[in-house]
C-alpha cells in the first residue's frame, strides 16, 4: 500500500525561506555531506508531539522524523525500554543467539502472515534483502526471474538497486534502476 | 491511494505465475493506517513485507517478513548483516511493537484519521488552495497550488513541521499518539499558511 506517493524529501527546493538567521552552520561550514537541504533550525529537545529549537521556539511535529516517531517525543515507556535495554548486551553479531531478537521475530510472526523474519538496519536494506530473497526463491523454482517491478511514482529507498529516485519524480516515468540488466527494475503498467 | 481491487488482482496474477509479491510497509506499516499492517485492510497476503521507520522507536532497524516458501529458499551464508536484530535494538523494538499493536491506539488512529481526512477536505474547500487530499489514518498527502516546499517553509515559520512528497504534495505523518486537539491546532496553522 503506497499512499500517497512517498518520495523522501531529498534535493527538494529551498525550504529555508526568510524566517530568521540559521541557528546551525550553513552547508558551507558543515562537515556533513550535503545530501539533505536542511531547514535553518537546530532541534534540541521534544515532548509529546512538540519539538523545540535551540532558541526555544516550539513546533507541532506533523512529520514524526519521516514516519519514525509514532510514539512522539520523550515517551516514558520508550525511555524505560531504552534504559532497560542498556543494562543488557548491546551487540554480539549474528554468529550467536540472543533472546530479544528471537522474541521480536516471534512477535512479528504471531501478528502477521509471515513465518520468518530477517532483521537489518534500515528500510533500504530491508528492500534490498527482499529483492534478493525473491530472486533466490525464483531460482529454486528453476525460473530465470530476476526483474523487480515497482509501481510508477513509488519510492523504495535510496540503495542502488531500488527503483530510482529520479524515476519517481514523474508519475509517468519508467522506474528502472542503474543496475545491470540482470538486476534491472521496471515499472508496472 | 492504491485500489484494493487492483491489489487483489495483482495477488491472483502473481500467485498464478510464481512471482513474489512484496509490500513495502516501511512507511505505512506498524499502525500508521489504523491496523498493525496496512495489508490487513486489503484482504490479500503478500509473500513478503518490509518494515523499518518506527520499528525501534528511532533507533535504526529494518525487517523483512516472509512466507515459509521464501524462507526455505535461503541457506546459511546467503545473506547477512553485522548489526541486524542485535539485542539492544530488538529489546527496544519489542516495547514499540507492543505499543503500536495496542487495539486502543489503532482505534484512535482509525477514528481520528477519518476525522483528519474530513478536516483536510474542509480546508481544501475553504481555501481553494488544495487540488486533492489523499490518505488514510495518520498518513496524508495534500496536493497544493504552488510548491509543497513553500508550504513547508511557511508552516515551519508558524510553528508546524510538515513534509513534502514530490514537488507539489505536502505530506502529513503525525505521531500516532497525537490527540484530536493537537491535530486541530496544526490544521489551523496549515489553513492559515495556505
Amino acid at each position: 500500500m503506497t499512499a500517497p506517493t512517498m518520495k523522501e524529501t531529498i534535493n527538494s527546493p529551498d525550504q529555508t525561506g526568510a524566517h530568521g538567521a540559521p541557528s546551525t552552520p550553513d552547508s558551507l561550514e558543515s562537515a556533513i555531506l550535503g545530501t539533505y537541504k536542511r531547514a535553518p533550525i537546530e532541534l534540541v529537545r521534544g515532548s509529546g508531539v512538540h519539538l523545540y529549537d535551540a532558541e526555544g521556539k516550539s513546533y507541532l511535529d506533523f512529520g514524526s522524523g519521516i514516519a519514525v516517531n509514532s510514539l512522539g517525543y520523550d515517551d516514558p515507556g520508550l525511555k524505560a525500554a531504552l534504559h532497560a535495554a542498556s543494562e543488557g548486551l548491546i551487540h554480539t553479531s549474528n554468529l550467536y543467539h540472543t533472546a530479544p531478537g528471537e522474541r521480536l521475530a516471534a512477535a512479528l510472526v504471531a501478528r502477521s502472515f509471515a513465518s520468518k523474519v530477517f532483521f537489518c538496519n534500515s528500510g533500504a536494506e530491508a528492500n534490498e534483502g527482499a529483492f534478493k530473497f525473491a530472486r533466490r526463491w525464483a531460482r529454486t523454482l528453476g525460473e530465470a526471474k530476476h526483474e523487480i517491478i515497482a509501481l510508477r511514482g513509488s519510492f523504495h529507498g535510496g540503495s542502488p538497486s531500488a527503483p530510482s529516485r529520479r524515476a519517481s519524480r514523474s508519475s509517468n516515468a519508467i522506474s528502472r534502476s542503474s543496475m545491470p540488466r540482470s538486476a534491472r527494475i521496471r515499472s508496472l503498467r | 491511494m492504491i485500489d484494493h481491487g487492483f491489489l487483489r488482482e495483482l495477488r491472483a496474477v502473481t500467485k498464478e505465475r510464481n512471482i513474489a509479491l512484496i509490500f513495502d510497509e516501511i512507511q505505512c506499516g506498524l499502525g500508521r493506517t489504523g491496523t498493525l499492517f496496512a495489508y490487513e485492510q486489503v484482504g490479500v497476503e503478500p509473500d513478503m513485507i518490509t518494515l523499518a521507520k518506527p520499528l525501534a522507536g528511532g533507533l535504526p532497524m529494518g525487517a523483512v517478513l516472509m512466507t515459509e516458501p521464501i524462507a526455505a529458499a535461503m541457506q546459511y551464508g546467503d545473506h547477512g548483516t553485522t548489526f541486524g536484530g542485535g539485542p539492544f535494538v530488538a529489546s527496544v523494538a519489542l516495547h514499540v511493537l507492543d505499543r503500536l499493536s495496542d487495539p486502543a491506539l489503532l482505534e484512535h488512529v482509525r477514528a481520528t484519521g477519518t476525522w483528519l481526512g474530513h478536516e483536510l477536505n474542509e480546508i481544501a474547500h475553504r481555501t481553494s488552495r488544495i487540488r486533492q487530499v489523499r490518505g488514510t489514518g495518520f498518513i496524508w498527502g495534500i496536493d497544493v497550488m504552488g510548491t509543497a516546499a513553500h508550504v513547508v517553509s511557511e508552516a515551519m515559520a508558524h510553528g508546524l513541521l510538515v513534509l513534502t512528497a514530490g514537488e507539489y504534495t505536502v505530506r502529513i505523518l503525525p505521531p500516532l499518539v497525537a490527540t484530536k486537539e493537537e491535530l486541530a491546532r496544526g490544521l489551523h496553522i496549515l489553513e492559515e499558511v495556505l
